[in-house]
């Protein structure tokens, strides 16, 4: 392994440790860059009218449902940096290289996080209106609709990387 | 099967990272709570593996298939040796 491609995975390691730390601490007025497009696009989807409340998180009463700081994504977000920057991990032949693709990695991951916990919220939504909306459940609907799409993510990114190198 | 955990390895991992490592070294682990968490993330993956596998597998037998009858159909159109 080249050294920029360690520079690369220490960066994106930095990146998960800290982000762990702060959302070890993050209240849910702190993950407003997370909830607050989440619940907008979920609200859109579902037709639901989630708002504000002060260090809740975002609530629709009507349907009894609450976006805490657990469900922000930001868990998943972390994890999808961590895999991106290992996928991408043979395009890191320079220092300037690796912390772009770490960056890019970041950027990625965001709007991912908003897209699969827009659909993971917005199926749980779903299961609670046909009464399927134990803790239990909820909780494995969490892990295969993350893990799900983590690994599409995975693979569309690294299918696109390797049509960029075989196109240059 | 093993090709797809093979390409699965890096997802899988790095989420297992954040959600089973990361929270074990930093002493989670100790507390009841976490080998519950531990139980049902450790389910998730297996259906997720599963359903891939399934499925992949299904869309590979699909598309060897079409293939097969694509060239069954072509090569009924070749003129024998010696004719134009």
């Amino acid at each position: 392994m080249k050294k920029p491609q360690v520079f690369g995975l220490v960066l994106a390691a930095a990146v998960v440790v800290a982000g762990k730390q702060y959302f070890r601490e993050a209240s849910a007025d702190d993950l407003r860059w997370l909830l607050a497009p989440t619940a907008k696009c979920v609200s859109v989807l579902t037709g639901t009218h989630f708002v504000r409340e002060a260090g809740a998180g975002y609530v629709d009463r009507s349907v009894s449902f609450e976006i805490a700081a657990v469900c922000s994504g930001l868990q998943f977000m972390l994890a999808a940096i961590l895999a991106l920057s290992i996928g991408w991990l043979s395009g890191m032949q320079s220092w300037k290289a690796a912390a772009k693709r770490v960056a890019v990695a970041v950027g990625v991951a965001y709007v991912a996080t908003i897209v699969v916990n827009t659909l993971r919220i917005s199926l749980a939504l779903r299961m609670q209106a046909h009464d399927l909306s134990g803790s239990e459940l909820h909780r494995l609907e969490g892990v295969i609709v993350y893990l799900g799409g983590l690994c599409a993510l995975y693979a569309m990114a690294r299918h696109l990387d390797e049509r960029t190198a075989s196109h240059a | 099967m093993r090709d797809y955990l093979r390409r699965l390895a890096v997802p899988i991992a790095a989420y297992l990272v954040i959600t089973l490592v990361l929270p074990a070294a930093n002493g989670a682990a100790t507390r009841h709570e976490f080998a519950h968490h531990a139980m049902w993330v450790v389910l998730g993956c297996a259906l997720v593996v599963a359903a891939i596998a399934l499925f992949g597998t299904l869309a590979e037998v699909s598309v060897a298939g079409l293939r097969r009858l694509k060239n069954t159909r072509t090569s009924s159109r070749v003129s024998p040796r010696g004719q134009p």
